[in-house]
């Protein structure tokens, strides 16, 4: 503390922090350098007014973007350094419930027996997300959608991938890796993907919808039949009713939001409910006539009730991939590692496509005999003719997601 | 008097219809603990498999048992919080009385997301530049909890404390008997019933809340809730009900237990839970 | 009154408990609410920059965000929360008033704790278990309700018996706490001078229990304004909350600053009303007395 120099910051607060703050204000610095090409203040990268304590809690916000970003700072130079280092001793594993067979884990367990291995839950990827933003978690691997994977890596909350410890990464089909939402697969690998779908009851619908403009026309005519579902979300009704309509999902063009409220706004009395979370155990009861799905549910709904048809659509469609990530601030990231590299063989892949449903990116596992009857599923292993006319929706900037969200709120209103 | 006889079996007709509607969901989800189905809102035969299911899943009774310490804890911190400030708050004509009345009603009124991730960002950098402050973990969904209950018990307690007049508490003290001892002799008696009204709503409150106890966890604590939530994407299970019904037999069992205990030594049960008259 | 006397009485030798009862409070409020309650403020005024890299958040005193609650989607739906949040606590107090008066009055002393017990164990059953058991018991469509021919699950009325069912011990405890103790016999005096009960009701009852009544609706009333579980599973998602929409700006599209925005001028609407409904009922109790 003798002179100040060009990495010290200035501000009201306890000695013992000058530190800690100096740190992280030269980190904000290098990320938002290394993004922008700007350079901040130090006092702007804090987003501290020189308010003393109280606003050190009430910008608390700022300082932990300004971690954040430096956890990218230092993610990108830590990414090359990991290799050669020792294993550690835990693993925390943060994902949907029932989306990974306890199997898998003791296998792992079995090849790195130092390890202790914790998997936690979450309800919904927009909580996932929320909870890494706001920080704190500790959390070694997680599994964001691809939506979500733009947001997360951009503002540095995910770890740079060290290919040399994922040997197993060339199992992979190459029309799964280098993705339009993570090129060169910076952050993430697909864990699994699936495709919005439909389905319906073929003992009420007497047409055979194939498309997605088939089954918007058929919900006026339906509706009063009995129960018509679509799936609560932004991307789900919004983005589903764009890619239908031949638009680009990820516009940041209001006019496409405001023709999609359009498109949707005559329709919104005849969808029955908006609900993500019942619907399958709803549908296998047969009490969805006409409804909206994900791929994996559908093919439960179909095996679950004779009664209904599911459909992988012709024509456009959304599809979707969840990805294993590793969180900036991982305090195991070669565990990590090693636990992506694990899923990513061959074998185990098999054992995860068969206790999850979803179809895996994994090359060398749909060689298996064991993958015949996923194989011979055209719900799961949808055919590339029709794959190729699905649009994956990215979300590549806050406007798209603020565009998206208002044009929802809209259409919700509408009743 | 006929009148009045008439008014009092309509009331307890009204109570009794009351309580049904309280436990009308109940019995659908003691029936469907006993569901073959791997979903618990398709009923397709009767098993008891769920019952054996719930207690080999380990990670079901720690979240139960996480739950009960934090709503327990809550419930005696915000009680004893909530009704000190609720004895200097109710009869003063103090001008802190208003800022911080307004402040009690502030707690319940900001919507509970909103604060939910305002104290995660909160928990996070105190614990990043206070060491001394918890990291995110199932204290912090305790401190979270106390703030709304505490607001509760205030709102309750205080009520209570204006409406039954002041002349006794005015006589100890004139008689010049320490605040100590008019609450224990005088205060607490009277205000035991909005004291357990107090306690009971927090402690409910706390173990069935979600969203501010998800943004206040860290990684590894799991609240009962939570995992019920958690459970939601692929299905609940019948096992949530089976637990749920154990919960229940026991918490019923216990409450008919004390209540034949007491009537057999000719205790008022009232009394001896709510402390005395 | 007694309490003017307590301040203008003795100093030194005030018949009333001491003010620092209520610091321990005030300072863990200071810290622990107070502050969070910063940070959101300073998100409302904040704005979301036009990238995710770096700072997503551009801090300083703007107030685009306010304004652009002022917009009449979100005006209307703030309305429509606030219509239906007072129509659910109208029906809470239906419900729950005669059941705190008949648990106070007519349960014999021995069985009251018992009684409260019963009122509030149903709510030790998670929450998401509950709800999902009235979707059983509403639907038409194979549920309990179908067999007497209603399907009232995804109507309004469904989402109105979810508030009234989820918000009833919030109403009825406060107003229990604050009839149980309450003494009859002033009732049954004024009853004996020839007032009809409704008239004893309403002049001895009512203002005793005023603060009760007062806690339990104001208890019920705000929650019920950020709710939007209820709305989302029993309503079938057709029924927009304001805290839907919280939610989603919050969460869905990470729109903290705006998501802040909507939140606070929730807040400040509700403290309007809840002033304004405490004024009022202060202003009757003077009249009364």
């Amino acid at each position: 503390m003798d002179k100040p120099n060009q990495g010290e910051l200035r501000l009201l607060a306890p000695a013992e922090l000058k530190p800690r703050m100096d740190r992280l204000a030269r980190l904000a610095q290098k990320a938002a350098a290394d993004t922008e090409g700007v350079k901040l203040s130090r006092r702007h990268a804090l987003g501290l007014g020189g308010l003393g304590l109280l606003a050190l809690a009430g910008c608390g916000g700022s300082g932990s973007e300004a971690s954040s970003g430096g956890g990218a700072a230092a993610s990108s130079s830590a990414a090359g350094k990991l290799a050669g280092k020792p294993m550690e001793d835990r693993l925390l594993i943060y994902n949907f419930s029932d989306y990974l067979d306890p199997k898998t884990i003791k296998g792992f367990k079995k090849a790195n027996a130092a390890v202790t291995v914790k998997e936690t839950y979450y309800s919904s990827t927009d909580e996932l997300e929320a909870k890494i933003k706001a920080g704190g978690g500790n959390y070694d691997v997680i599994v964001p959608g691809q939506n979500s994977i733009a947001a997360l890596g951009q503002a540095g909350h995910l770890h740079e991938l060290d290919k040399k410890l994922l040997p197993n990464f060339a199992n992979l089909q190459p029309q799964w890796t280098n993705l339009d939402y993570d090129k060169g697969n910076t952050f993430s690998v697909v864990k699994n993907w699936g495709y919005t779908g439909f389905y319906y009851r073929h003992d009420v619908i007497t047409e055979k919808p194939t498309t997605w403009a088939e089954f918007f026309e058929l919900l006026p005519k339906y509706s009063s039949k009995g129960r018509t579902n679509m799936l609560e979300g932004t991307t789900l009704i919004i983005g589903g009713a764009m890619i239908a309509l031949g638009m680009d999902p990820d516009s940041e063009n209001q006019a496409d939001y405001d023709k999609a409220v359009k498109f949707l706004e005559p329709l919104a009395k005849h969808i029955k409910t908006l609900d993500a979370t019942t619907y399958s155990a709803d549908s296998e009861a047969g009490k969805i006539i006409l409804g909206q799905g994900w791929s994996g549910d559908i093919v439960n709904i179909v095996k679950a009730n004779e009664n209904v048809t599911g459909v992988a659509p012709d024509g456009p469609a959304e599809r979707w991939a969840d990805n294993w990530c590793i969180p900036a601030d991982a305090p195991h990231p070669v565990a990590a590692h090693a636990w992506l590299n694990h899923l990513m063989d061959p074998q185990v892949a098999l054992t995860e496509m068969e206790f999850t449903g979803y179809p895996t990116p994994n090359a060398k596992t749909w060689e298996l005999p064991g993958a015949k009857k996923f194989r011979d599923n055209e719900l799961i292993n949808v055919p590339e003719s029709k794959l190729g006319g699905y649009k994956f929706i990215i979300s590549p900037t806050p406007k798209v997601l603020n565009l998206r969200q208002q044009a929802y709120e809209k259409f919700r209103a509408t009743r | 008097m006929h009148d009045a006889a008439r008014r009092k079996r309509l009331m307890s007709g009204w109570g009794i219809a009351v309580l049904a509607f309280l436990y009308a969901p109940i019995a659908v989800v003691i029936v469907y603990a006993f569901n073959a189905n791997h979903d618990v809102s398709n009923w397709t035969g009767f098993s008891a498999k769920w019952f054996t299911e719930a207690f080999d899943t380990p990670r079901y009774v720690n979240a139960l048992e996480l739950s009960l310490k934090i709503a327990a804890l809550n419930a005696v911190c915000a009680t004893v919080l909530g009704t000190a400030a609720a004895l200097a708050l109710g009869r003063t004509r103090s001008r802190w009385r208003v800022p911080f009345s307004a402040l009690i009603f502030l707690t319940l009124v900001v919507p509970e997301i909103v604060i939910a991730v305002a104290s995660r960002i909160f928990f996070v950098q105190a614990h990043d530049n206070f060491g001394a402050f918890p990291e995110l973990s199932w204290r912090t969904i305790l401190l979270a909890h106390v703030v709304w209950s505490s607001a509760i018990v205030v709102l309750i307690v205080r009520a209570r404390f204006t409406s039954m007049g002041s002349q006794l508490e005015e006589a100890s003290f004139d008689l010049g008997a320490p605040p100590v001892r008019t609450f224990l002799q005088v205060t607490l008696p009277r205000l035991a019933p909005a004291i357990m009204a107090g306690f009971l709503l927090t402690f409910t409150m706390s173990f069935d809340d979600y969203v501010l106890s998800v943004f206040t966890a860290s990684g590894e604590s799991e609240t009962w809730p939570m995992a019920v939530f958690n459970d939601v994407r692929f299905g609940v299970s019948p096992a949530v009900n089976a637990i749920s019904t154990l919960m229940f037999v026991i918490v019923a069992a216990g409450v008919a237990g004390a209540v034949w205990f007491m009537q057999r030594r000719g205790e008022n049960v009232s009394e001896a839970l709510a402390g005395g008259r | 009154m007694s309490a003017r006397r307590a301040v203008k009485g003795q100093r030194g030798f005030a018949p009333r408990y001491p003010a620092w009862l209520a610091s321990p409070l005030l300072g863990y409020y200071l810290l622990l609410f107070v502050a969070p309650l910063a940070i959101l403020v300073t998100f409302a005024f904040a704005r979301q920059s036009d990238s995710f890299a770096g700072d997503q958040i551009v801090y300083g005193f703007y107030t685009e965000q306010i304004s652009a609650v002022f917009d009449s989607l979100y005006l209307n739906v703030i309305g429509q929360t606030l219509l239906i949040a007072a129509g659910g606590t109208l029906a809470t107090v239906a419900v729950g008033f005669p059941l705190a008066y008949w648990m106070a009055r007519h349960v014999s002393s021995r069985r009251k704790t018992i009684v409260l017990l019963l009122v509030i164990i149903p709510f030790w059953t998670s929450f998401l278990i509950r709800t999902f058991a009235w979707k059983l018991i509403l639907d038409g469509n194979g549920g309990i309700a179908g067999f007497f021919g209603l399907d009232i699950l995804y109507t309004w009325k469904a989402v109105l018996i979810g508030l009234v069912y989820g918000y009833l011990p919030l109403f009825v405890l406060p107003v229990y706490a604050s009839l149980e103790r309450m003494d009859w016999s002033l009732v049954d005096g004024a009853k004996d001078l020839g007032a009809t009960p409704w008239k004893a009701f309403k002049e001895i009852t009512l203002p005793l229990t005023r603060p009760g009544l007062l806690s339990g609706t104001l208890l019920v009333f705000i929650p019920m304004c950020g709710e939007y579980v209820i709305p989302q599973m029993l309503g079938g998602g057709r029924f927009l909350f304001v805290g839907n929409v919280i939610q989603g700006q919050f969460i869905g599209a990470s729109n903290w600053p705006f998501g802040s925005a909507l939140s606070l001028v929730l807040m400040v609407v509700l403290a309007v009303f809840v002033v304004l409904y405490v004024v009022s009922a202060l202003k009757e109790e003077q009249y009364g007395a």
